[in-house]
């Protein structure tokens, strides 16, 4: 991080024009982005934005940071790279509900456990936007879509409680529509040590006609402002993560303050960071004597 | 169960029990002459120890070294060396000398083996992966991701446990798709990364080696063949992937492959293939196999001091106003800028993409300048192969008489056995002369040198451990070569002299003559078989 934090403003992380359609709830995820960046004083170079495929996938590309937009799926696999290999960045993943919680479920799940301090930024628009309207993994039930002429009728993912379950020490759930509260939660979830979730809501203006920025409008409401709900107690929180359709909570749903990989690795934990080391056996660290002695 | 590869006047020891009767194999045995020796094994063992019925396996090594004439002091340190208890070591004690006097009392049977002449050497005994795991550690592995599988899981297991002596990230990972993707993410960041499988894992990798290939990030990955197609025989040998490695993925991208011939070049090469994925910026392959991965060897210790290359890095201190991440160069290669360096900020992008990694996907996708681009990068990446092809890229190296008349040509980890029948050809002939040509460096092949060594084969017969004759389709395919014969090695096992001798079984010495025209000819291959 630069010394004088106030020098880094949001736009700073501006990258190429965004090709998204107007309206997009991402460009709502974008704005908090960069605003909780810039707040936290980072400045472009040391981020690097990593996402899969679908149209969160071009999130990187309207930054300025670093970035790498990989597979389908394979945000997370991609970024955990990056992120061990050198703990100096900032790594920040981001992706849509199909490439996270359908296609690179599996990573999801295990990136949860694994509990790497990144954060892991969903746009949830429960469709598949960039091949024009398939249902996606969060799609609710009876849900027309192109896939679905009849409604869904497969249940839907809840990848809060499917996180939390999945030993996550950070989960949240943000909205598009309610900026200056997303930009809390990603500096929350940035500053969190371990695995952050921020799932957020993200209306597809074009292939989602059911869940519109009104609709969730009508439904979201803030989890700070409810008394004694205790966002460290676990059962608490399964429980919260289960409420959709009449009442939808926004905030943080859970949060752990366990060790992070980067504590435990038996290598980063040390303070070493690998991309900095030098190439080839280093005799202060590697006794190859007794490398070569266990073969004798 | 292996009854059927005793050879004619072998000898037969078994485990003679109340129950067991070889009643059924009897008219064999007398046909082959075989020599039978029953020894109460079972029995023997409850004397010494009622509750170790298993002591019946030292019994019957102490008989096996009367029988072939070896003292049992050797085995007696090796015993008190492997366990630790007394009385451990006591029981296996006396298994050993009753298995051994059982001998000297009730057979005459005797196959004396010479001692050993040779001091025993301060070597090391490793096996393929274990040299594969110190040579990727010798030279500057970082991060290894990886899925356990047979036969390459040993990698994973010793650099866990070597992870603070070498100073490596090792993760054990969910799966093949995540140990290749987070090697990509890694080795883009600017480490030396690593990924080891067999071919399962490398069809589950198959779209994220891609992804290396085309936004140019090095990354090495190791794949121990073993018997496929799917599940195939996991812990039996194959040299079966090396055209699907040549194709893996989709699309086109430059990639190098290399295949040990031999515990030293597992090594030695596992050090080339990272200088290559640096300087070409390209995934790059080791083909090992079961055969190699698990073969123990024993083998000079490893020189640690070999030469690192890391190709075009850019120095972090300076400034680059101008930096491009996939700047044209002569020879296609784009220097790197690690991050994080207010420069070198890029998005590493799975699309095509210009100069700096803006994609040509989506909005881009058929403008005119995008496809202009598009031929450029595709220019630019194959540059860098044709630049390997002939800069470093080493061609097969000839062993056994010079100006053979019969020239066994054979790819890694077989050249062991075709070596060894090739120096037993060559002593049991009078007038033939016998050698081998042997690949390491797989692809790109550098044609021109190979084509020379080629075309001083008389008559050349490929020896490879798959059905569809891969290195011979490969050198069809790019040095347009056709070999006299083939022999196919598929029924799993390791690849021997015997078994070798096998295939070429109507070779007869005949006057001093060798006749080879058993081996089956190219155009004749649906006719005849030589098994």
């Amino acid at each position: 991080m630069v010394a004088a934090t106030e020098l880094i403003k949001p736009s700073d992380f501006k990258g190429g024009k965004p090709t998204w359609c107007p309206g997009c709830g991402d460009y709502g995820l974008q704005s908090a982005m960069r605003k909780a960046l810039s707040n936290l004083g980072y400045s472009p170079e040391e981020v690097v934005i990593v996402s899969g495929i679908g149209c969160s996938g071009n999130f990187p590309h309207f930054q300025s940071t670093y970035g790498f937009h990989s597979t389908h799926g394979r945000a997370l696999p991609l970024a955990t790279g990056v992120a061990l290999a050198n703990p100096d960045v900032k790594v920040i993943a981001v992706g849509g509900d199909g490439d996270g919680y359908g296609i690179g479920v599996g990573h999801f799940i295990h990136a949860a456990r694994r509990n790497l301090d990144i954060t892991y930024a969903v746009m949830d628009n429960q469709i598949y936007g960039l091949t024009l309207g398939q249902a996606s993994p969060t799609s609710q039930m009876k849900a027309i879509t192109l896939t679905t002429p009849k409604g869904v009728d497969e249940r839907p993912i809840n990848p809060i409680s499917l996180a939390i379950g999945a030993g996550a020490s950070f989960v949240a759930r943000g909205f598009s529509g309610e900026g200056a509260h997303l930009e809390k939660l990603l500096e929350a979830a940035i500053e969190h040590k371990g695995f952050s979730l921020v799932d957020t809501l993200s209306p597809c203006v074009t292939f989602n006609r059911l869940n519109t920025y009104d609709w969730f409008r009508d439904r979201v409401y803030f989890l700070e402002e409810e008394e004694g709900y205790d966002k460290a107690d676990l059962s608490q929180a399964f429980v919260k993560s289960l409420e959709w359709n009449e009442k939808i909570p926004l905030g943080i749903i859970f949060e752990d303050e366990g060790a992070s990989l980067q504590d435990l690795d038996r290598i980063i934990s040390k303070g070493i960071n690998p991309v900095k080391q030098k190439l080839g056996i280093d005799p202060a660290v590697t006794d190859m004597k007794k490398i070569f002695s266990e073969f004798k | 169960m292996h009854f059927e590869e005793l050879k004619p006047g072998g000898i037969l020891i078994y485990n003679k029990t109340a129950r067991f009767s070889l009643d059924k194999y009897m008219s064999e045995i007398d046909a082959k002459r075989i020599i039978v020796l029953g020894i109460p094994l079972t029995k023997m063992a409850r004397e010494i120890n009622v509750k170790r019925p298993v002591l019946a396996n030292t019994i019957s090594i102490g008989a096996l070294l009367e029988i072939l004439g070896l003292e049992t002091d050797g085995y007696l340190r090796v015993i008190e060396e492997r366990f630790g208890k007394e009385s451990i070591i006591e029981m296996n004690r006396q298994a050993l000398i009753k298995g051994n006097n059982f001998i000297k009392e009730n057979s005459d049977v005797r196959y004396n083996l010479n001692p050993p002449t040779l001091e025993p050497k301060a070597n090391i005994v490793v096996n393929g992966n274990h040299a594969i795991a110190i040579g990727a550690a010798a030279s500057g592995l970082k991060f290894l991701s990886q899925y356990p599988i047979t036969p390459a899981s040993s990698i994973l297991s010793y650099l866990s446990q070597h992870a603070e002596d070498f100073g490596i990230v090792v993760r054990q990972v969910e799966d093949e798709i995540s140990a290749i993707t987070m090697a990509v993410g890694a080795g883009w960041a600017g480490v030396r990364a690593m990924t080891a499988t067999s071919g399962p894992g490398i069809s589950l990798m198959a779209e994220n080696i891609g992804l290396a290939g085309i936004t140019e990030t090095p990354v090495v990955i190791v794949d121990a063949m073993r018997g496929g197609p799917s599940t195939g025989v996991p812990t039996k040998t194959e040299q079966s992937d090396l055209m699907p490695i040549v194709h893996v993925s989709h699309g086109e991208f430059p990639r190098a492959i290399f295949a040990p011939r031999d515990i030293e070049e597992a090594y030695t090469l596992t050090f080339k293939a990272f200088n290559i994925a640096e300087k070409y910026q390209i995934p790059v392959f080791i083909l090992s196999d079961f055969t190699l991965s698990e073969r123990l060897e024993n083998v000079e210790e490893f020189d640690v001091n070999l030469k690192i290359d890391r190709g075009k890095i850019l120095d972090p201190e300076q400034r680059y106003p101008d930096y491009h991440r996939y700047a044209f160069t002569d020879d296609g290669i784009s220097p790197r800028l690690l991050a994080p360096h207010p420069d070198g900020k890029h998005v590493g992008v799975g699309a095509e993409h210009d100069l700096d990694s803006n994609s040509l996907a989506g909005s881009q996708a058929g403008l005119y300048k995008s496809r202009w681009m598009k031929e450029q990068m595709f220019n630019k990446r194959f540059r860098k192969l044709k630049v390997l092809e002939e800069t470093d890229m080493d061609p097969p190296i000839w062993d056994g008489e010079d100006d053979a008349d019969l020239t066994f040509i054979c790819w890694g980890s077989a050249t062991t056995a075709v070596k060894a029948t090739v120096d037993y050809l060559n002593s049991v002939s009078d007038d033939m002369k016998f050698n081998l040509l042997s690949f390491s460096d797989m692809f790109p092949l550098p044609v021109e040198k190979v084509k020379q060594e080629l075309a001083k084969i008389k008559t050349g017969v490929i020896v490879e451990i798959n059905y569809t004759g891969q290195l011979e389709q490969l050198l069809k395919l790019y040095v347009d070569y056709s070999p006299n014969g083939h022999i196919r090695h598929i029924d799993g096992e390791v690849l021997t002299r015997t078994r070798l001798l096998q295939y070429l079984k109507e070779l007869e010495l005949e006057e001093g003559k060798i006749e080879y025209s058993y081996i089956r000819r190219t155009k004749d291959f649906n006719k005849k078989e030589v098994m």
